[in-house]
């Protein structure tokens, strides 16, 4: 019996992160959740849950309520759990999946007043209950690391500082070569090319308020995906 | 389906050490779904890497170089030169290309035996649009072999994380349900050398949430770091990359100090670690 390609990696994850020592380990699933190869730590510190969408269709069927039955699948016995607002049949799924597997607590976050201030790449309403939702992991997972851990009424610098500074190559980057400009980002969902061509307008049509007639785009998609036949109608708008 | 390449050059390491390679590397072509043949990946390296290397070498307690699983897909298709910094050039650390990202980050994370190191090292570079795609492709389980499970009508079900389970155990580390950590507390002293604590969180569809995994781990670390050792991993996608470089320390945090040396927190995996230079029968 062999791995496949995506179990393999997790095993591998598995393997290194313990050799390391490590204190935590932050896993995100692959496919789903409830029959996920990351799924198999019963005891989490903490489990979260963001933004659903549409993906895997044909592992966790074709509507928003069957993929957050997988979701609400990552959360455990005993742990605390997290997510942001949902549609209102997914959060239904999600809390009654919280229920079934007997959860210390589901909690479900809006956008968190402290980052009131906070330079939130790409500046989205998501991004900032992405933000959110991670302030809330770090500070649970930080309280279970140490209790003398104090939660404060305004970010910590640290946090902050995690939350601007961060960079993730090849995700809403932005790379000037000469006069070119490149603007690096990814998406594999109609939902997260939407967001991902919101951010490209927002940058480029703000900045240099260019006619959308002078856009060239590249798209590549992944051979399993079918993403690319909705984007017509996801082309830019001309606001942001 | 066994293809040559030469390896060339430096392989950075994202964590600590560096270990220098030279030599042949016999890797597997993308495999086939009813693939059970055993290929081997053959890496002779240069001995003088350890004179970089501030960490004891090691080898790889499994075998996954000379039994490579199915699906993975480690293709190599030319003599490998240094990089295009114009299609995937990251700087210092990420100059090898979006598949030494993949691998590299996982597997030649620390430093082992260099008579037999597990790097699989994967770099190629494309010439053209058509050769990127090409390489993009390389990036995920082959298409055949998800045609081939969407054909067969194979879904994930419970079996799969029993599976998974199985799959741990061969490799030397067991999977344990603890109902009451916080209740043994008080009796169990923490070790470092236990994964005490896990922090699972999911990002589906919309990809940008995953800007937040390092972002969340610089806080943790930065909050942290004057009251306790802490050190952190994340796994993601392989298709999503972390950023490792100097500008905001490293997503991984190594101290040498046991944290927390009289308060014992259990969550998570329990396992037991395999010896060193224990070889997995995986």
């Amino acid at each position: 019996m062999k791995p496949v390609y995506f179990r393999y990696l997790t095993l591998m994850s598995y393997h290194v992160f313990l050799q390391e020592g490590v204190d935590a380990a932050v896993y995100e699933v692959g496919i789903g959740g409830q029959y996920d190869s990351t799924n198999v730590v019963e005891n989490p510190a903490v489990t979260g849950i963001s933004t659903l969408g549409i993906d895997h269709v044909f592992a966790l069927g074709n509507t928003i309520e069957k993929i957050a039955w997988h979701k609400g699948g990552i959360q455990k016995k005993g742990a605390l759990s997290f997510t942001v607002k949902q549609s209102p049949g997914a959060l239904a799924v999600v809390q009654g999946r919280a229920e079934e597997r007997k959860v210390k607590t589901l909690t479900i976050l809006d956008e968190d007043s402290r980052l009131a201030g906070v330079k939130i790449r790409p500046d989205a309403a998501f991004q900032r209950l992405n933000a959110s939702l991670a302030i809330k992991l770090a500070e649970t997972a930080l309280q279970k690391l140490d209790p003398r851990f104090e939660i404060c009424p305004t970010l910590p610098k640290e946090f902050v500082d995690g939350l601007e500074q961060v960079v993730w190559r090849g995700r809403c980057e932005l790379k000037k070569e000469g006069n070119v400009t490149w603007y690096l980002d990814g998406a594999h969902t109609q939902d997260s090319i939407m967001v991902a061509t919101n951010w490209f307008v927002g940058e480029s049509f703000q900045k240099y308020e260019i006619s959308a007639k002078c856009i060239d785009t590249i798209t590549y998609q992944e051979q399993a995906r079918d993403s690319c036949p909705h984007f017509q109608s996801t082309r830019p708008p001309r606001s942001y | 389906m066994v293809e040559r390449v030469t390896v060339s050059g430096e392989i950075h390491s994202v964590f600590k050490a560096r270990v220098n390679v030279q030599g042949v590397v016999v890797a597997p072509s993308a495999l086939e779904a009813t693939s059970t043949r055993a290929e081997t990946i053959q890496v002779q390296a240069s001995s003088a890497a350890a004179s970089d290397n501030p960490c004891q070498p090691e080898k790889l307690p499994f075998s996954l170089i000379h039994q490579p699983c199915l699906g993975m897909h480690a293709q190599f298709h030319k003599t490998l030169r240094l990089p295009s910094r114009r299609l995937f050039g990251y700087g210092l650390y990420n100059q090898y290309g979006i598949s030494y990202r993949r691998f590299h980050s996982v597997l030649a994370s620390r430093s082992y035996d260099v008579s037999h190191p597990p790097v699989i090292y994967v770099y190629e570079q494309a010439d053209n649009h058509q050769e990127a795609v090409g390489l993009l492709n390389t990036l995920q389980t082959p298409f055949v072999v998800l045609k081939k499970q969407i054909e067969a009508g194979i879904k994930p079900d419970e079996t799969t994380n029993e599976e998974m389970r199985k799959y741990l155990d061969k490799i030397g580390y067991s999977v344990h349900y603890n109902p009451h950590p916080m209740a043994e507390a008080a009796d169990v002293p923490c070790s470092n050398k236990i994964w005490t604590n896990s922090i699972s969180f999911t990002l589906p569809g919309l990809r940008v949430k995953a800007q937040l995994a390092p972002s969340w781990t610089q806080s943790c670390h930065n909050t942290a770091s004057h009251m306790i050792s802490l050190e952190m991993s994340v796994f993601s996608r392989p298709h999503i990359s972390l950023r490792f470089g100097n500008a905001f320390g490293s997503t991984r945090f190594l101290y040498p100090e046991i944290y927390l040396p009289n308060t014992s927190l259990r969550y998570g995996i329990s396992l037991k670690r395999p010896q060193r230079n224990q070889r997995s029968p995986l």
